[in-house]
């Protein structure tokens, strides 16, 4: 069915369209935009489960359908469409998970009577219309143009409350902190466009291709002078400034816990599963230029272990359920970042995928407690809401065993795989990788441990106060999505089994695998083939000789240590703050190790100053400029009118003055005298 | 027959003298004398003139240039007249509201 | 009785520009070069020549008469005259009052009487004091 692809950009504009709808028609419409946003998802996700067909039986597409700017012996800057393997799986993934967002949006603001909601629609079709066309797009422009338009949606949707104080400003903090890391994207979008003289991802004209033909010598790009693999090194890492911003990894991960003020749909939908997916993603696209430099694959591969151990020992203090939810997302990203940092590039979209899942359906059960416990989200007043609230209960578990990582669901698959890779390729030659390796192990623990204390806290043990005696009941808007993602985050991991595969020799089990891997055709440089051949040649990452059973039993006895430590303390009748223990090791764990309170101060010692200089400076110089025009015609003018002063015999003096002044001009040319 | 140079230097005199009067006599009626001395300067530069070439046109359009003067004064005391109403003055520095 | 005397309240600083023009006039003529004039013919009839080059007569020569040549001035004859009438109804534009409206303002002196008379018999002192209101200006 190769006529699908041209119904590719019908995917991503149909949620434009319900974006439009809920906008201008939202106010006369009965649930205020909703029924044109399920419509448009569920119109996506049935294009994007088409064109996924159409790809698994051969199907490939790389199309420019518009030059935006031609260039005059200059580049290109053109939007196109790019479908293969890795971007109709992503597509599935977020128009399924924004599907199963609006609908759950029926339950949690429509049922509670909120206001606003065109304005929520339409910021949830713009959001969905611009993730699925980032996901799409076929050159680096375009995915900058499209990842800042998903950045403000999630400052508008964050900032849905905006009549209260605190969601403006997280909007703000969020939209700031990622703004920061995307200057970085930007300075290297540009500097892509000057070595290389184009941005594409794939076909033999694209970046990595090019660069990697550079490495080799056989063709020549502009390097600035330096060497090419240091700049693709430097490229490379100013890209990732903009994926570290927006996927929340240290050093710029501050603004998600703080994003958890939005809505809980908008939690789920964008700041679990798509929006700061789109940095990883982003990485995965690039991966053949990421490939060819080992620096930059390290310092992915470490920002990732540390986030991942970071984030993690941060979620343990916490209250309130979706902050934990929060640090779990930063910690579960950091994750990915170390699979593709240590050359694991299915293993890291393995993750992304079941991540996507598990999450989503991690947050939305928390939306659900919030509902039930009329928007109350401290935990430590919440407990025993597993009898009256089961659907959500056994949903919530089946989530939380997929993220601690416990077999067979679907995050043990996926985050055993990420750490094997890490292992094999540390010991295979790049010892480096064995230290964000011991993080990422060393998180997994905490995972355990973070996850299944807040399982305990909310839905084990006696209420906690009347609300939780009470819960507020939740329809079936509320528990289809969680029933979905339930079933989904249970198997989903059964796509890639690599351990089983290894045991019983059958590569079968490895269906990711030989998904994402493709031979031939343009779209060459985007398979898995040549990624590894990359990765040997230009990384110099080779895989050691060892099996996935150990470590994996390695990880899952972690995983099992961190869960029954939850269970002892917190699986009680009663709990009580355990963590108070830790005294002011957990003073520090709260307040986030202080990094908030340290980027509010950069932001007023050193930005604040700096942008006062060059405002001082615009004002004073670029102003300053416009201005003294003006400023002398004015001063002229008012210095000339003067002459005018109304007393006759002037005019008369001023008259004859001329009247000699043209003479004597007249004679001398004339030759009178 | 006297020679150019000095009927002109002559008109170019009584020229300058009413340019004079014009610019630095205050009284308003003094003003429109001044005008009437140029008048009557470039007068003198006619007649003579008709006489060098023989030609009479010159002086027949002295009279003409009389006529317009003289028409030219009447409405002149029109206009004092009026700026006296309104200014209580025929002092041309008093009246100087049409200004910047 | 004190003798007269040059107007010393008057800015003599102006001037300079009337001697300046003059300078420059003069230094142009008695640089000029004219060549030997002409003169009129010795028994011409002047006065009689103005007077026919007023009208346009005489163009071929009147017999009896020497005339000196000239053009004809009939046009600006006409247009002088008229532009002496225009001058003079101007002036008297120029000079008359600005006056109201209102016929009270001819009944300025001793029109009572007039008033009285043309308004009938119902008039007193009242509409007189009213009538007079309007009439300065």
């Amino acid at each position: 069915m190769a006529g699908i692809f041209d119904f590719a950009p019908a995917i991503a504009l149909l949620p434009f369209l319900s974006f439009l709808i809920a906008l201008f028609l939202g106010d006369r419409m009965p649930k205020g935009g909703a029924l044109a946003g399920i419509v448009a998802t569920g119109g996506s996700l049935l294009l994007a489960l088409m064109t996924f067909g159409a790809v698994s039986s051969g199907g490939r597409q790389q199309m420019t359908f518009y030059v935006w700017a031609q260039g005059v012996e200059a580049v290109d800057l053109t939007l196109g469409v790019l479908i293969d393997p890795l971007s109709s799986m992503m597509l599935i993934i977020v128009s399924l998970v924004a599907f199963l967002v609006h609908l759950f949006s029926l339950g949690y603001m429509n049922d509670e009577g909120e206001t606003g909601l065109p304005r929520y629609y339409a910021g949830l079709g713009l959001f969905t219309f611009s993730m699925l066309a980032f996901v799409m797009a076929d050159n680096l422009l375009m995915a900058f143009m499209f990842f800042e338009l998903v950045g403000l949606c999630s400052f508008l949707l964050i900032g849905f409350w905006f009549r209260e104080p605190a969601p403006p400003s997280a909007a703000k903090k969020a939209f700031l902190v990622t703004r920061f890391g995307d200057y970085f994207f930007l300075i290297g979008v540009v500097a892509v466009f000057a070595t290389f003289g184009t941005a594409q991802f794939a076909g033999p004209e694209s970046f990595p291709h090019l660069a990697e033909q550079a490495i080799n010598g056989e063709h020549a790009v502009n390097t600035l002078g330096f060497e090419p693999t240091t700049w693709f090194t430097i490229v490379g890492l100013l890209v990732l400034g903009g994926v570290i911003g927006k996927s929340a990894q240290f050093p710029l991960h501050t603004w998600l816990p703080d994003a958890m003020e939005g809505p809980t749909p908008v939690s789920a939908l964008i700041h679990a599963a798509t929006m700061v997916a789109a940095g990883v993603y982003l990485v995965a696209r690039m991966y053949g230029f990421y490939a060819l430099s080992p620096t930059a694959l390290a310092i992915i591969a470490f920002i990732g272990g540390f986030t991942a151990l970071v984030a993690a020992t941060m979620g343990v203090v916490k209250r309130e359920i979706k902050q934990v939810l929060a640090y779990s997302t930063i910690s579960q990203y950091g994750y990915m970042m170390l699979g593709l940092g240590a050359g694991g590039y299915v293993a890291a979209t393995f993750h992304l995928m079941t991540h996507a899942f598990f999450k989503a359906l991690l947050f939305l059960g928390a939306g659900s407690v919030i509902i039930a416990m009329h928007h109350n989200e401290d935990m430590w007043d919440m407990g025993g809401l597993k009898e009256k609230m089961p659907v959500t209960y056994w949903t919530f578990l089946s989530g939380s065993l997929a993220l601690a990582g416990i077999v067979p669901f679907a995050g043990f698959w996926s985050k055993d795989e990420i750490l094997y890779e890490a292992l094999v390729h540390g010991l295979g030659g790049s010892p480096l990788l064995l230290g964000a390796y011991a993080m990422g192990l060393v998180a997994v623990f905490f995972t355990g441990f973070y996850t299944f204390r807040m399982v305990f806290l909310t839905f084990h043990g006696n209420p906690r106060s009347e609300t939780a005696r009470e819960p507020h009941g939740v329809r079936w808007n509320v528990k289809f999505p969680l029933v979905v993602l339930g079933i989904l985050a249970a198997v989903a991991g059964l796509v890639n089994m690599t351990p089983v595969a290894d045991l019983t020799g059958n590569h079968d089990f490895e269906l990711l695998v030989k998904w994402l891997e493709f031979e031939g055709g343009d779209l060459a440089g985007l398979s898995l083939a040549n990624y590894h051949h990359l990765l040997e040649e230009f990384a110099g990452y080779h895989a050691a000789e060892l099996s996935p059973i150990l470590p994996g039993l390695l990880s899952l006895g972690l995983a099992l240590a961190g869960a029954l430590l939850a269970w002892r303390l917190y699986n009680v009748p009663e709990p009580t703050e355990h963590t108070d223990r830790l005294g002011s090791a957990k003073t520090v764990l709260y307040n986030n190790y202080y990094q908030d309170e340290y980027q509010v101060w950069l932001a007023e010692s050193v930005t604040y100053p700096l942008s006062r200089a060059a405002d001082k400076f615009d004002q004073g110089i670029v102003d300053g400029v416009v201005n003294g025009v003006s400023s002398v015609s004015l001063l002229s003018g008012s210095r000339v009118k003067r002459i005018q002063t109304g007393v006759v015999p002037t005019y008369a003096t001023l008259l004859t003055l001329g009247l000699t002044a043209l003479l004597v001009v007249l004679g001398l040319l004339g030759g009178w005298f | 027959m006297v020679p150019p140079q000095w009927y002109l230097l002559l008109a170019t005199a009584v020229f300058c003298i009413g340019v004079l009067g014009i610019l630095t006599r205050r009284n308003a009626l003094i003003f429109l004398m001044s005008v009437e001395l140029m008048l009557n300067a470039a007068n003198i530069n006619l007649v003579y003139f008709s006489q060098f070439w023989g030609n009479v046109t010159g002086q027949t359009f002295s009279l003409f240039t009389l006529a317009l003067a003289a028409a030219e004064v009447a409405i002149g005391i029109g206009i004092i007249l009026v700026l006296y109403r309104n200014f209580d003055d025929v002092d041309v520095t008093k009246a100087v509201t049409m200004r910047w | 009785m004190s003798s007269p005397e040059l107007k010393s309240d008057i800015s003599y600083t102006r001037g300079l520009a009337a001697l300046a023009l003059f300078v420059v006039m003069a230094a142009v003529v008695i640089g000029a070069n004219f060549g030997a004039g002409q003169g009129y013919p010795g028994d011409a009839n002047l006065t009689a020549s103005i007077g026919y080059a007023m009208f346009n007569v005489g163009i071929e020569g009147i017999s009896g008469q020497t005339l000196v040549d000239s053009e004809g001035f009939l046009v600006a004859f006409e247009i002088i005259d008229l532009v002496l009438v225009a001058a003079l109804a101007g002036a008297v534009l120029l000079a008359r009052r600005e006056r109201s409206e209102s016929v009270t303002a001819m009944l300025a002196d001793g029109g009572r009487e007039l008033k009285r008379t043309i308004r009938g018999d119902s008039s007193n002192d009242d509409t007189a004091d009213r009538a007079h209101d309007g009439g300065d200006q």
